[in-house]
């Protein structure tokens, strides 16, 4: 029997870049990340993160696929999961192209994405822009309670 | 970052995603924030190993021991997903990053220090008390596999440590303090 725990039931597959801005692998990336993880971390979200975008699809491909097979999973059990990308940097930073093959061949719809821009606008560099962002794409009931 | 080198800690899967964890093991909401605070106050990026667990049996798994998880098809499931692991600490390796592994301790996957133990179970689920199994020393069935890839690239398994959140008796403010410790060593050489 599944029992009620600490999870919040959301989840979110995130760019390593917003995990790790200032990692030496990035370093000829422009822009902020802003404070995404201390958002996610504070409103209890899972992070699902694939590795740095800039390591080639033979890393990436396998581990966006069952990171896309979990998601499925969460889905099924009415997780709430959404997609956390870069505005600019190559498939979001997260494999959005990948995701997107590995969600196809899954049967399954592709949780929306949430796309942050790194030049300050639209408030993506604030904890109230990211936040703000995320509620757009995450249901009701599956929201952060203030 | 305290002395200028690049560090990168891979955490097991439910450090950042406490939504992967079998039913009653969540401790808190998504991730485990006192591990994250000191990755990031230590200078360390962090990665996020796969959950072998959750993509073998999904979120509404059973309780599992490490007798039960440790067959040929689960062994073989966690080897795929540590190729992908070690192709990606190789990169950071060739980058000259210090390489550490935190572990989920307690677990039946992910323990690095401790793992756990119930040869009984089998069969219609049943009598499962809070708790669940018991804990012996040793690793789980993903971190030996882990390790065992590593090693077969002759490549030696990075420093590691586990969070034992899966220990009966765990206590998050002894297990950071050697937490602190365990990230404020040096880099081993190479």
């Amino acid at each position: 029997m599944i029992r009620d725990d600490a999870r919040s039931r959301r989840v979110v597959i995130v760019a390593d870049y917003l995990v790790n801005p200032g990692s030496a692998l990035y370093a000829g990336v422009a822009g902020r990340a802003g404070p995404v993880l201390d958002v996610l971390v504070e409103d209890g979200w899972g992070l699902m993160k694939p590795p740095p975008h800039i390591l080639g699809e033979p890393v990436g491909r396998p581990a966006v696929t069952t990171i896309a097979g979990d998601a499925v999973d969460y889905q099924r059990h009415d997780y709430a999961v959404v997609i956390l990308a870069v505005e600019g940097l190559p498939q979001g930073g997260v494999w959005l192209d990948l995701l997107e093959v590995a969600f196809r061949e899954l049967g399954a719809p592709m949780p929306t994405v949430v796309r942050l821009r790194l030049d300050g606008s639209e408030g993506a560099d604030t904890a109230a822009g990211v936040r703000a962002a995320l509620a757009a794409a995450t249901p009701r009931e599956a929201a952060p309670q203030a | 970052m305290p002395d200028g080198s690049r560090r990168v800690a891979y955490v097991a899967h439910c450090l950042a995603n406490q939504n992967a964890k079998v039913s009653e093991f969540a401790k808190c909401a998504g991730v485990v924030a006192p591990l994250i605070e000191r990755l990031r106050a230590n200078g360390y990026e962090i990665q996020q190993l796969p959950c072998p667990e959750m993509s073998y049996l999904g979120v509404a798994r059973w309780w599992q021991s490490r007798e039960q998880y440790d067959t040929p098809g689960y062994r073989r499931h966690c080897r795929a997903l540590a190729r992908t692991v070690v192709d990606t600490v190789a990169v950071h390796m060739k980058h000259d990053y210090d390489v550490v592994i935190i572990g989920l301790d307690g677990s039946p996957s992910s323990g690095v220090r401790l793992t756990s133990t119930k040869a009984s179970w089998g069969g219609r689920p049943e009598g499962a008390i809070s708790g669940g199994s018991d804990r012996k020393a040793g690793m789980g069935v993903w971190m030996t596999e882990l390790k065992n890839e590593f090693e077969s690239r002759g490549m030696s398994f990075p420093r590691a440590t586990g969070i034992a959140m899966d220990s009966q008796t765990f206590d998050m403010e002894a297990s950071m303090i050697e937490m602190d410790e365990f990230l404020a060593a040096p880099k081993e050489p190479a």
